[in-house]
Order: structure tokens, then C-alpha cells, then sequence
């Protein structure tokens, strides 16, 4: 039987409002492609674009010219994705927003994007340069029920 | 390449806002817009139809959160109707739908909104 060869596409995207969705509709093909049901490749989409705003936002700080690179990698088992920026700062474990304190306005409306990729996927794991920049991995797995694996380490 | 449209309507008293494009960063402004628009301000319920919407994010999450704490402030009910499966799903995973009843359809939700209905 001949070795299956992950296939693997990558993007490079300016850090810039809009530009998440190129990402998330690459990922839901792919995912398609590879037989995962309608609702799990919404719910990776989902889990790319915030994984891709994070990155825009927080990390590049909407410097159209500073590009994060985006890897979709197909294998036989998973799906998986790789955020990669330049930017420093971390990413805080996404703990479940309280939305009354939003609501009555005694926290920020916005930081609601971990808390949607951890819920979203099976495996989210965040890696650390030392030298700047960071990883943000995110996993979709083809068999069985789904599970969320956090994990977080720095290189 | 994130476009937000919205029209107004109403039905009786009630506001129905139908929001087309995206919900994400630059729909703040509109839709906020809309909310306390002099048309829209006596309706003591405003309906929003996603019908015309593909894509949300935690942008237009925050958005809709803002809305939240705007129609409790001038005391009136925010209703949702026409969401995807997927979007029904991530408002209930972050709360929404506590503060916003979604509704199958406009007509359920107008409905949803006669005497006796109401939540």
C-alpha cells in the first residue's frame, strides 16, 4: 500500500480585517474535502478566523504589512492548522467569559476568541518563540466523539 | 472586504432589522446606529434578522453584547430570528441567548412577541 503524504497548503495574509476569512473558507474546503460533517467544518471556520484575529489584532496590531502565516495541514486522521505570527505578548487560555459582567459593563464586551476555539476543536495547543512570535495549533480530528485538549509550551 | 448592510422596518410597533454581510469589526457603528435611530426608538421590541448574514465573529459577538446592554438600558426586548444552526449554537455557547430569544423565523419571532407569548 503506498504511503499516504499529508497534503499541505499554506498561506501568507496581511494582518488586516477581512483577510481571516481567506483562511477560514481554505480550512472549510479542506475539511470538507476530507469528510468531516457540515457542522464540524462550521465550527473549524470559526476556530480558524478567531485563531487568524488573534493574530491580526493582537499580534501584528493591524500592520497590513507584517503577514501571518497560516498552514492547513490534511492527514489521514486530522486536520491541522497553524497560526503563526510575529508579534509578542501571549495568548491567555480562553476561560469562559461571564456575560453579565460584560453586559452591565464591568468587563470588556470583546475577548470572547479562545473561549470559541477551545470550544470548537479538539486540540488547541499555543507555542511560544523565545525569540518573538508565536504558534497557536489547532486540531480537528476525523474519528469519534469530539474532546478539547489544551496545551501550551515555549521553544 | 468585511461589508455590513441593515434596513429598517417595522411591523405594528415593532422594529425588524435586517442585517446583511458580515457581523464583525466595522458593523459597530450601523447597527448601534440603527438601535437608537428616532424611528426605532419607540419600538419597545426590535427583531434582528440574520437572514442575510454568513459570517460572525467575536467582533460582532462583542457588537451584539453592546446591543444587549443598550435595549435593557432604554428598556425594551431584543429578539433574533433566521441564524444558521451553527451561529444558534455559538449563542447559546456564549450566553446570548439569555439576554436574546431566537426564533426559528420572523413570523415566529412576531409572533413570539403577541400577548401572552412574550418571554
Amino acid at each position: 500500500m503506498p504511503r499516504f503524504e499529508p497534503r499541505v497548503v499554506q498561506l501568507s495574509l496581511p494582518s488586516e480585517f477581512g483577510y481571516e476569512k481567506v483562511a477560514m473558507l481554505s480550512a472549510g474546503a479542506i475539511a470538507e474535502n476530507m469528510g468531516f460533517s457540515p457542522a464540524r467544518v462550521q465550527d473549524l471556520q470559526t476556530a480558524v478566523s478567531e485563531a487568524c484575529l488573534n493574530a491580526i489584532e493582537h499580534a501584528h496590531r493591524l500592520r497590513a504589512g507584517v503577514k501571518l502565516v497560516v498552514t492547513l495541514r490534511a492527514g489521514v486522521e486530522e486536520l491541522q492548522v497553524n497560526v503563526v505570527d510575529r508579534g509578542g505578548g501571549s495568548i491567555p487560555r480562553g476561560r469562559r467569559p461571564h456575560i453579565l459582567e460584560k453586559v452591565e459593563g464591568h468587563e470588556d464586551s470583546r475577548g470572547w476568541g479562545m473561549f470559541l476555539i477551545e470550544s470548537l476543536v479538539d486540540q488547541v495547543r499555543v507555542t511560544t518563540r523565545r525569540g518573538g512570535g508565536k504558534t497557536l495549533r489547532l486540531v480537528l480530528r476525523l474519528d469519534g466523539p469530539r474532546r478539547s485538549v489544551y496545551e501550551q509550551d515555549s521553544v | 472586504m468585511n461589508q455590513h448592510r441593515l434596513r429598517v422596518r417595522h411591523s405594528g410597533a415593532i422594529a425588524i432589522i435586517d442585517l446583511e454581510g458580515d457581523l464583525s469589526h466595522d458593523s459597530e457603528g450601523p447597527l448601534l446606529g440603527a438601535l437608537r435611530d428616532p424611528h426605532v426608538l419607540p419600538s419597545s421590541v426590535v427583531v434582528l434578522n440574520f437572514a442575510g448574514v454568513g459570517y460572525i465573529n467575536s467582533a460582532g459577538i462583542s457588537l451584539l453584547v453592546s446591543l444587549v446592554a443598550e435595549v435593557i438600558h432604554t428598556e425594551r426586548t431584543l429578539l433574533a430570528c433566521c441564524l444558521s444552526p451553527h451561529y444558534r449554537k455559538i449563542f447559546r455557547m456564549v450566553g446570548l441567548t439569555e439576554y436574546i430569544q431566537v426564533f426559528e423565523t420572523e413570523l415566529d419571532a412576531l409572533r413570539g412577541t403577541e400577548p401572552g407569548k412574550a418571554r
